[in-house]
């Protein structure tokens, strides 16, 4: 039974890593970069509430729409500022500018904030469990398995069926022709990257919520968020669920394996993937 | 004078450090079908791209007398010019109705709807939730054309409308490009020296990027045509 427990807080651990690598993935599919600089937005949407929290009596989850709203904003004018006028045939320069981005956003919370260790206490939540018969779940956990599971399902449905949606498929497709049609690339773009970084503020907040983290705690989280998508696949947001899931498991049982090296488990399963199925679990296999 | 819906003057369009286009002035009124006939590499595409904005290119560029040149893309697609590129160009992703919506984002009042394409082609209405990267190549056209038209555009650019087609298919388009004649002003690029002048009002040929030849497509000179059309003097 206590297998099954850790197989369950592996998926629940699992929901949080989907979503580290829902924005990430979200941006290599429309604008095919890999922004170096997501892990620092997840980062900073946790620091960002450390601020109000700091400030003002509020509950973390009541905070969540004010840090979404505020990170939308930061994602849009860096993609609208920055990232837009280096677009290009050479992918380098993408990579090198947030790669940049990544270093900047680390140093200025390092300036802002200090070094040390830092959570949000979301209350009575943190020691919460639901007893299951013989199994025990933690509701903060399961919270959070949840909201992963909305918010890929709202992203699906926002991509699949609103305007927003095909304008950002039709501009994944060929952005060149999209113009024809009216729609300025550099805007989409930049809708995309502030989801991105929304997406990344709600992972980060949840994050805080679950342990202690330190400015520098961006650079883990996107090795984690790199390894959602190459484990599940590139092409489709369920794929990063998929790959979420698969790691949060492996992770959890390496942990109750050896507590002392439970992450190089899930290094070893991005290993086997790359060579038995390149393409992600959920990838379509290119035929010869 | 005709009344000119588009006017260009001394156009000149680059790739790069490449210049593709040297000097072409052309006008056309409103309802024309001009065809641009030419060699490949001749500068027909690149024409085509110039006057929407995708190549670079400078000189003289009116559309009802608005100037075009300071316009991006996405702001000339607002104007009333629509394209059907070559290759078609769909997006893979979408469903075929998705892709003629795309081509309604910037709709023009007029009387080309989601009803009036399928009655075009009333292929697409059979296949319109299907992904249009599945479709045939002819079926695909079909798409391009029809979402060029959901614009209702007063400029339709029609780029290789028959390339890698079979006959009957060739045929098909054609037979629906002769209903849209007078409706919108047209300029077509076709491979095809027969097609094209059968298809248009007037021709304009292009030799390594510069006009060499121009003139009313009935009754045109077509073993004149045909030396403009390799270069042979």
């Amino acid at each position: 039974m206590a297998w099954i427990e850790t197989i369950l807080n592996g998926l629940m651990l699992g929901g949080l890593y989907a979503l580290f690598g829902l924005g990430l993935s979200l941006i290599f599919g429309v604008m095919r970069i890999a922004n170096i600089a997501h892990g620092e937005l997840v980062i900073a949407g946790a620091f960002l509430a450390f601020t109000v929290t700091g400030a003002v009596p509020i509950h973390p989850f009541i905070l969540l729409p004010v840090v979404v709203l505020v990170m939308f904003g930061v994602g849009y004018a860096l993609q609208a500022g920055l990232v837009n006028h280096v677009l290009g045939t050479d992918p380098l320069r993408p990579l090198l500018l947030t790669f940049g981005l990544s270093i900047v956003v680390q140093n200025l919370l390092v300036e802002l904030f200090g070094a040390d260790n830092r959570a949000l206490d979301p209350g009575p939540l943190r020691t919460a469990s639901l007893d299951l018969g013989p199994l025990s779940l933690g509701v903060l956990p399961l919270g959070t398995f949840l909201v992963a599971l909305a918010l890929f399902g709202a992203l699906h449905w926002a991509l699949a069926h609103t305007g927003w949606g095909r304008m950002v498929r039709a501009t994944s497709d060929d952005p060149e022709i999209v113009a024809l049609m009216g729609v300025d690339r550099r805007r989409v773009f930049a809708s995309v990257m502030g989801l991105s970084a929304a997406l990344a503020a709600i992972a980060g907040m949840l994050l805080a919520m679950r342990t202690s983290i330190t400015p520098f705690s961006g650079t883990e989280r996107l090795l984690i968020a790199f390894e959602v998508i190459v484990i599940g696949g590139l092409g489709s947001i369920w794929a990063s669920l998929l790959g979420g899931l698969a790691l949060g498991v492996v992770h959890a049982l390496g942990f109750r394996l050896d507590p002392a090296s439970g992450l190089l488990y899930g290094h070893l399963l991005l290993l086997v993937i790359l060579l038995a199925r390149p393409e992600g679990l959920a990838g379509k296999r290119k035929v010869r | 004078m005709a009344e000119r819906l588009l006017h260009i003057e001394a156009l000149d369009a680059f790739h790069g450090d490449f210049q593709a286009l040297f000097g072409i002035s052309l006008s056309l009124a409103p309802g024309e079908t001009l065809a641009l006939i030419g060699a490949n590499g001749a500068g027909k595409t690149s024409l085509l791209r110039a006057i929407c904005g995708l190549t670079e290119a400078r000189g003289g560029l009116l559309l009802n007398g608005r100037d075009l040149a300071p316009l991006p893309t996405p702001e000339r697609a607002c104007t009333g010019i629509a394209m059907a590129p070559e290759g078609r160009r769909l997006f893979p992703s979408l469903s075929v109705a998705e892709n003629l919506m795309m081509g309604a984002r910037i709709a023009r009042p007029g009387p080309w709807n989601m009803q009036s394409v399928c009655a075009l082609f009333p292929i697409l209405a059979e296949f319109a939730e299907r992904p249009a990267g599945l479709l045939s190549g002819g079926q695909q056209q079909m798409v391009a054309i029809g979402r060029a038209l959901m614009a209702n555009p007063a400029l339709l650019l029609l780029d290789e409308v028959s390339l890698g087609l079979a006959p009957v298919v060739v045929d098909e388009l054609h037979a629906a490009l002769a209903s849209l004649r007078g409706q919108m002003a047209i300029i077509l690029v076709e491979q095809d020296m027969r097609r094209a002048l059968a298809a248009s009002d007037r021709f304009v040929c292009l030799l390594e990027g510069r006009l060499v030849m121009q003139g009313a497509s009935n009754g045109a000179d077509t073993a004149a045509l045909a030396r403009a059309y390799f270069g042979e003097d």
